[in-house]
């Protein structure tokens, strides 16, 4: 008997004695979150490609001050304002200064900034956000409202108050800067905390006796670090930005220090005069930074809540 | 023939990035005017797709009908255009989906919701709309409908939403009603409650019904006709008395099988199936039912069966129903 | 609803209080005397500022009085003029920064909503691409730097539109578009992501089963539900607009509030700043009240969970 072309023979109908052992060989072989979460960014062009110029604007910003010979402070008022030629790559500026050393020296100022703002945010934020969360009640309750409270002062109004008693320089700049900006962070980790307060094994670590700081240290902070990663990702554009805009307002960097933000207001006045790749330069670093950190944060987001990318 | 609906060989495929999903592989069946059919399977085997393909509800970016064909009323639907279907959508074909909770808009008042289709295929005027929305809450027993039509679905329990659903289905008389899980998202003594007025909605308005449930107890409520699923496939068929008194696709038997009865023994496990079904990703080239199935042959690993008649209007895929299954057995 | 009003009032009430109180705190923490200014200043200015800010009386009593004269909207003195008061700067500029304000809120809105939406429409095609690389634009180009590019071409190199003041509409072009690219783009992509996840959602497959028309659907089941966080953020965006129009006002030259603040900051002119801040944040303020009110309006779920409340 014959079906089409298959020839069918009675040896065919015979039992079959491995047929479950393949439902075992099946099952997809599991992956860790963190390979996982890797393999879904590196499907993202764009958010890699971030990634990439956030790696070389620090390798950039480490070495880049070294490699043309000159400093960033010394100035030569015989060779001020030129246009970018083979011996200043990126021009000089209005005292003669090198705009290649200083665009690299500014990248090593405004990165620390971001860094730095980020990093005591995060700091603060999870000490706070912690501590609210795992004591719960009242003490939530009142350090919330004061937080919140906090925050409905718009960020950048509050860091230039800060600016105004503050004297100028870099640390003023990151403590105006990390005067509010923690709270996002604060409540992020709330948040979070309060989501794994009521997992199985947080409850355990907690019956076994472990304390509560030693809970969130141990088990908690790694579980959170997903969104607390893409929310540094994201702070250090807003305080590269903000920085570009204290400068503006003429609080930013004394000079003879660089900045990108002090470079671009220094500028301002020079295009006028025909002088445009003054502002061209740190503008450009500026925006470029700003895209990739924003960039790799979106990328960075979307590649750890899956559900988004179906 | 006087099908309303006719399915033929339907293959519907989708793409993800890890490849080509074939969640229908050859689906078969035909419904007449005033029929309750179900099709019934685990999730996944693409009965919930089948539905939404009658209805070209299927997202156009990432699926594509591969073969076969759907008539309705002699209608090519795979052909149609949107124009055409937005004539059908709604007005000859009602549809309702399985979580309450989710499938009304929460920004909008149950009137609007319920107008909306009306005033677009029957012409209604914004009042003569309202009032037959008020009608058609009171059919399926919304008390207090001329008030409650003015409120948001937030508003309304999950029995009472998918009633409203019901209702926004069934405003324009479809023909066809299809029902993708209408009680899987309810408590239990809502659900009996859906099915009483899903019955009572058929004898009224005649209306053909395609149930889609993975709940075989639904199934013996309300159904004439039964369509098994597994992967993609469709492997048994049969009328409702056929398919309960003797099923003969292993499948089946086993679905049977884990229905609780009254007259289990207190210690008595409840009957599952072991193992998963395939991956559809890369379907097995035999039945693929092979790896879970107690009486797996050879020949099932490599190939597939083939729909049988069996009974008066049973038909099953096996290949314990060829002849050489039956010599093969008694010989060894 | 009364309720949920008052509640969210005295909230806006503690908020101002909070910024009232740090504002004391910094004119406090000021080194040295903030009015000693170098250079001359004329007596009689120095005298109002005295009197206005009771520097002789115990700082508690000068907390007081402070807050009692910004309970009346009274802003004190300047150092620039020894007969204007910071409220008749104010005055002058406010209807000036509203203007340019609204111009680019509602530019940044109805923009930042459109290409949202069309973004999220066509996925991972052309217009998806090209709204996200406008709006990682926006977001990525600071107001400042920005605004000096419009400047150059639009005014210096192409001569199309006047490069500053503030005289004639063609004039108030450059500045709007500088102060809301930031706003806009936030809102494209908060309106794409919103709008995607509705998109997913089961009642737009119910909308489509009842055979309505595209466009229907993607207004009244799509747009009208992923708008619901954009207004949840109008606030902030209206704080952002603020801190932009330093920037954008000063670098237009146009007579608003924002452009007073910063020569405030650059001539150290302590009342200006105080004075400014705290308007600001007042009118901050009541925008995010009226926004809140509105977002209750808008959603009806809030509507039945503040009742029951």
């Amino acid at each position: 008997m014959s079906k089409g072309n298959i020839v069918l023979t009675k040896e065919m109908f015979v039992p079959a004695e491995d047929n479950f052992l393949e439902a075992e060989t099946i099952s997809a072989p599991s992956v860790s979150y963190w390979r996982e979460t890797w393999r879904r960014l590196k499907e993202n062009k764009l958010a890699l490609f971030g990634l990439i110029i956030i790696i070389l604007l620090v390798l950039m910003a480490i070495v880049g001050p070294y490699i043309n010979g000159y400093s960033y402070f010394e100035q030569d008022f015989s060779k001020k304002n030129q246009p970018p030629n083979s011996e200043h790559w990126f021009g000089t500026d209005t005292a003669g200064r090198d705009l290649f050393t200083r665009a690299w020296y500014g990248a090593r100022i405004s990165l620390f900034i971001g860094l730095m703002a980020a990093l005591i945010d995060f700091v603060v934020g999870v000490i706070y956000g912690g501590i609210s969360a795992i004591k719960g009640g009242r003490t939530d309750n009142i350090m919330m409202r004061i937080a919140e409270v906090l925050f409905s002062i718009p960020y950048l109004l509050m860091v230039i108050l800060m600016m105004i008693i503050l004297e100028r320089g870099i640390w003023p700049i990151i403590v105006a800067m990390t005067i509010t900006g923690w709270i996002p962070m604060a409540r992020l980790v709330r948040g979070q905390v309060l989501q794994l307060k009521e997992l199985e094994y947080v409850q355990a670590a907690n019956a076994m006796g472990a304390g509560t700081f030693w809970t969130l240290a141990k088990h908690m902070v790694p579980n959170m670090m997903g969104p607390i990663l893409v929310n540094i990702t994201l702070t250090v554009p807003t305080a590269i930005f903000a920085e570009a805009t204290l400068s503006f307002l003429g609080l930013g960097i004394p000079a003879p220090e660089a900045s990108w933000g002090t470079m671009a207001s220094d500028s301002l006045g020079s295009i006028l005069i025909g002088n445009f790749y003054q502002l061209a330069i740190p503008a450009l670093l500026i925006s470029i930074t700003m895209f990739a950190f924003n960039v790799f944060g979106d990328g960075l987001r979307d590649a750890l809540d899956p559900k988004l990318k179906k | 023939m006087d099908n309303l609906l006719e399915v033929k060989d339907l293959e519907v495929s989708f793409y993800t990035h890890a490849g080509e999903v074939q969640a229908v592989r050859g689906v078969n069946f035909a419904i007449k005017q005033g029929e309750v059919v179900a099709i019934v399977g685990e999730s996944g085997c693409g009965k919930s797709v089948t539905a939404k393909s009658i209805m070209k509800l299927l997202p156009s970016s990432n699926s594509s009908y591969k073969k076969g064909s759907i008539l309705f009323k002699g209608q090519e639907i795979i052909q149609a255009n949107e124009r055409e279907m937005k004539k059908i959508r709604g007005n000859e074909i009602g549809m309702i989906f399985q979580d309450p909770m989710t499938s009304l808009n929460p920004t909008s008042k149950i009137s609007d919701q319920i107008a909306e289709g009306l005033r677009k295929h029957r012409n209604m005027s914004r009042k003569e709309a309202l009032n037959y929305g008020i009608k058609l809450l009171e059919m399926v027993g919304i008390p207090h409908a001329a008030e409650r039509i003015h409120h948001y679905p937030h508003e309304f329990s999950g029995g009472m939403r998918q009633r409203v659903m019901i209702a926004i289905a069934i405003a324009c008389e479809p023909e066809l009603l299809i029902a993708d899980e209408p009680t899987t998202a309810l408590d239990v003594t809502i659900q009996a409650q859906i099915l009483k007025l899903l019955k009572q909605l058929k004898d009224d308005l005649n209306t053909a019904i395609v149930l889609i449930t993975h709940d075989l107890g639904v199934v013996a409520e309300l159904c004439d006709k039964v369509i098994v699923m597994y992967a993609g496939k469709v492997v048994e068929t049969g009328n409702i008395a056929e398919i309960f008194r003797n099923p003969r696709h292993p499948y089946t038997m086993g679905l049977m099988r884990s229905i609780p009865r009254l007259d289990m023994q207190r210690d008595e496990n409840l009957y599952s199936i072991v193992g998963t079904p395939p991956d559809l990703l890369n379907p097995p080239k035999g039945c693929a039912f092979y790896s879970r199935c107690k009486y797996a042959m050879k020949i099932c690993k490599d190939f597939s069966p083939e729909m049988e008649s069996l009974e008066q209007s049973q038909k099953a895929a096996c290949w314990l129903y060829h002849p050489l299954a039956k010599s093969a057995v008694k010989t060894s | 609803m009364l309720r949920f009003a008052g509640k969210r009032l005295l909230w806006a009430l503690v908020t101002l209080w909070a910024i009232i109180t740090i504002t004391f705190i910094i004119m406090h923490s000021i080194p040295g005397d903030p009015f000693a200014r170098e250079g001359k200043m004329p007596p009689a200015v120095y005298e109002n500022l005295t009197k206005h800010y009771h520097l002789d009386e115990p700082l508690y009593v000068q907390y007081f009085l402070y807050i009692k004269s910004l309970l009346v909207f009274d802003f004190g003195p300047s150092l620039k003029s020894s007969t204007l008061t910071v409220n008749d700067y104010i005055e002058k500029g406010f209807p000036v920064s509203l203007h340019l304000g609204i111009q680019a809120l509602l530019l940044a809105v109805v923009l930042g909503l459109i290409f949202g939406v069309i973004a999220a429409l066509n996925r991972n095609k052309w217009p998806d691409y090209l709204s996200m690389v406008l709006a990682i634009i926006g977001i990525s180009v600071p107001s400042f730097i920005l605004a000096t590019f419009l400047i150059n071409y639009f005014a210096v190199e192409w001569g199309l539109l006047p490069a500053a003041t503030w005289s004639s509409w063609s004039h108030t072009i450059l500045p709007t578009i500088s102060l809301a690219m930031l706003p806009m783009a936030y809102i494209a992509r908060l309106m794409r992501s919103s709008m995607l996840e509705v998109l997913n959602q089961d009642f737009m497959l119910t909308a489509k089963s009842k055979g309505l028309n595209k466009g229907f659907i993607i207004m009244k089941y799509g747009v009208r539900n992923a708008i619901l966080p954009v207004v949840s953020v109008l606030g902030i965006l209206a704080a952002n607009l603020v801190t932009g129009s330093f920037v954008v006002e000063s670098i237009f030259g146009i007579p608003g509030v924002g452009e007073l603040f910063v020569d405030g900051i650059f001539n150290r002119d302590y009342p200006v700043i105080l004075g400014s801040t705290i308007f600001y944040s007042m009118v901050l303020i009541f925008l995010i009240f009226i926004v809140d009110i509105a977002y209750f309006w808008i959603d009806p779920r809030i509507k039945v969970a503040g009742e029951e409340q």
